[in-house]
């Protein structure tokens, strides 16, 4: 059993390394002149040392602005999806209605549809509203996606109908039932998913390339892009890799406050134990 | 509780309907209002990336040393010599990898920008669909001068016999050199400049020379990532007098005697051990900065890097002729006006901008490395001694840019990833061949 053990934990901690590699080498470029990169990128450990790609994209003025317009775009994402999923989720796991497994299952055959197949008719729909380069335009997409809908449902289904019942009993409505007795049920829950879309959220590029055209209204991962030359790779790495540390240091907080509920939520979505 | 369900339920209906939530409104509004407005906000897409913040308000071309800084400077003059009649809202940003998905999606939505970079191989896809306006008329009314346009640069900006961009660039491959290990290798004439091969077997000499006396690389090039191998093939191609494809019949030659020339080359390079078949961009300009490559063949927009920062002599040049004809890869960047929804003053303005640009290659050639589209422009380089231009003015008259055709990205990636298997994959010339004719005549009769 021990030599199990231990052959498994060298495997994790070699599978770890291999995660961790690109991270680690990703600073170690971040904190090395471009001049040395220039000759040389493959080294692991610094062959200088500079603040300077730091400086730079700190210098740029938009980037607290873009800051600022990634944080907007994600709390009301992850506030209206929380919301709304749950509601849609409370809904097929807890109330009988005509319809119901058909509606459900379309929801999830919403997973199937690559986000990419939705760009064109969502991009002509905002269009159409005259929606572009709006935060309204940024967050919406994102809060009909099914994954939310299934985890919660998930969830819901987990607690006993004796619970509503009881509820119902006392006199509660069913938005009361759901607001005041099941939502406080379902923290572990809602923490989940909201962290999944926080982290979708936040690290979306691709939407809002195309949507924010104006620089004044791009998120912090298009407007960093946005400031990347030809060739990058080749004539300012230690940029690149600077502003890929910045961009993603919200997220790597938010993981180590909230791994806990991260890993808890990686389990119900595949339908491990929770 | 009925209180805190309408409260909610508002909240909820605010957030879906918060389309006006954005700091941009104003600027739209000032946009679709131009016709009342004295200032026309002229809505710019391009490529080239962003300068340093120092010089996001610089007007002064000394400090324009790159891409990034000479367009965001030519920019600003633009505006201030414009001031209170024009202002360029640029959009996007995004370097050139994005920057057609962007782009594709304001033309999916009927909201193009008024005036866009393009290149000359993507501008047919524009223009077949007539989302582009066409420019001759333009040209005259705007005293523009078509003559003064090298003969590649016109080529480049007309589609089936109309002309939709005003050229702004030429940029093809150079052989950038390093004249130290040339100079050892006694590869160099009385006047200390490098002496390239003529032929293929000279290729070959040179490169076993180069090997004996330096122990140096000959040659490198990115044989793996951007398509430097397609631009390679497309020139030997060129120089054996056999185009990739007839620009009017639409033939395909690339399984020809012409092709295995070419690819059986390219192939053979590697294989005797005279260049990387591993490299990619990053780390083909490693080994040539590093001085153990003594030529990398990239193109026209490292030149000024090169010259700034290499502690060897160094020198740019133009690509030789291997096969028959001088003939080289060459694309082109242009200013187009896509069409607008309903005929408004903003043409005008995207016409002043584009002549604006038009007149100012000269700035874009010197701060970039790219080749002036006009002659006169091209004299004044040499007139003016800009470092290493004339070293490589011959391009300019060398430079081979694609037939025009709608799916050029399709047929420069399928390229590409074909010849790349012989010498990534090991698969036999005569199939890769084979297989590269028939996947792009099927995308030519798309």
């Amino acid at each position: 059993m021990k030599t199990k053990n231990l052959i498994v934990t060298t495997l994790l901690i070699l599978l770890a390394v291999v995660w961790i590699l690109p991270l680690y080498w990703m600073i170690v470029m971040a904190i090395t002149p471009n001049d040395l990169l220039k000759l040389n990128s493959t080294a692991l450990w610094p062959q200088g040392f500079t603040l300077q790609n730091f400086w730079g994209v700190l210098q740029i003025g938009l980037t607290v602005r873009w800051f600022l317009n990634s944080i907007i775009v994600t709390i009301l994402g992850t506030a209206l999806t929380l919301v709304l999923q749950s509601m849609a989720a409370y809904a097929f796991a807890k109330m009988r209605f005509k319809g119901r497994q058909l509606l459900f299952s379309l929801t999830l055959a919403g997973l199937m549809v690559p986000k990419e197949a939705m760009f064109i008719p969502l991009f002509l729909m905002f269009a159409q509203i005259s929606g572009h380069n709006s935060y309204a335009a940024l967050y919406l997409p994102r809060v009909a996606i099914p994954m939310g809908v299934f985890i919660m449902a998930q969830f819901f289904r987990g607690i006993p109908d004796s619970v509503t019942e009881a509820a119902q009993i006392d006199g509660a409505s069913p938005l009361r039932t759901f607001f005041n007795i099941i939502m406080p049920m379902s923290i572990p829950a809602l923490t989940s998913v909201g962290i999944f879309t926080y982290i979708l959220t936040w690290n979306d590029f691709l939407w809002p390339l195309v949507s924010a055209t104006r620089k004044e209204m791009f998120t912090i991962t298009t407007g960093l892009a946005s400031l990347q030359g030809n060739f990058a790779q080749a004539t300012e790495l230690g940029s690149l890799m600077a502003r890929g540390v910045i961009a993603g240091l919200p997220l790597f907080i938010l993981f180590l406050i909230f791994q806990k509920h991260l890993i808890r939520g990686i389990s119900m979505s595949s339908g491990g134990k929770y | 509780m009925k209180k805190m369900t309408i409260l909610f339920m508002g909240l909820i209906i605010t957030l879906l309907l918060l389309p006006g939530c954005s700091g941009e409104k104003e600027s739209a509004a000032d946009a679709g209002n131009a016709a009342e407005d004295e200032v026309v906000a002229l809505e710019l897409a391009r490529f080239f990336g962003e300068p340093d913040d120092e010089l996001m308000d610089s007007t002064d071309l000394s400090k324009a040393n790159s891409e990034a800084a000479t367009i965001q400077i030519l920019t600003n003059i633009f505006n201030e010599e414009h001031e209170g009649e024009i202002r360029i809202e640029k959009l996007g940003g995004s370097a050139w990898g994005n920057y057609y998905d962007q782009l594709n999606t304001t033309f999916a939505a009927n909201d193009p920008p008024d005036v866009a970079v393009m290149h000359q191989s993507n501008m047919p896809a524009y223009a077949s669909r007539e989302l582009l306006l066409e420019l001759d008329d333009y040209y005259t009314e705007y005293e523009m001068n078509p003559s003064d346009w090298t003969a590649p640069a016109q080529k480049a900006a007309s589609y089936e016999g109309a002309s939709y961009g005003v050229p702004f660039d030429l940029h093809a491959n150079l052989l950038h050199v390093n004249v130290d290990l040339f100079k050892q290798a006694g590869l160099v004439d009385e006047q200390g400049v490098p002496i390239l091969p003529t032929s293929t077997e000279e290729w070959f000499e040179q490169s076993q020379i180069m090997k004996e006396k330096t122990g140096k690389l000959y040659w490198v090039e990115d044989a793996t990532q951007f398509p430097i191998s397609f631009r390679l093939f497309h020139s030997l191609m060129e120089q054996q007098g056999v185009p990739v494809v007839n620009t009017n019949s639409g033939q395909v030659n690339i399984d020809s005697q012409a092709g295995k020339n070419a690819l059986q080359f390219m192939l053979r390079r590697f294989e005797e051990g005279y260049s990387d078949p591993n490299a990619d961009y990053t780390s083909a300009q490693q080994q040539f900065m590093n001085g153990e490559a003594a030529i990398e063949m990239n193109g026209t927009w490292v030149v000024d890097q090169y010259s700034q920062e290499l502690s060897f002599d160094y020198r740019a040049m133009n690509f030789p002729n291997l096969m028959g004809e001088k003939k080289v890869w060459a694309n082109s960047h242009m200013w187009v006006v896509p069409k607008q929804k309903e005929g408004n003053r903003k043409y005008e303005a995207a016409m002043e901008f584009s002549k604006f640009m038009s007149n100012h290659v000269y700035e874009w050639a010197a701060g970039s490395g790219h080749i002036a589209p006009r002659k006169s422009a091209l004299q004044k380089l040499a007139d003016n001694n800009v470092p290493q231009r004339a070293n490589y003015a011959e391009t300019a008259s060398n430079a081979a840019t694609f037939p025009p055709v709608v799916n050029y990205s399709n047929i420069e990636t399928i390229i590409k990833e074909e010849v790349e298997k012989t010498w990534l994959l090991g698969n036999e010339v005569d199939s890769v061949l084979a297989q590269a004719q028939k996947r792009v005549e099927a995308v030519l009769s798309e």
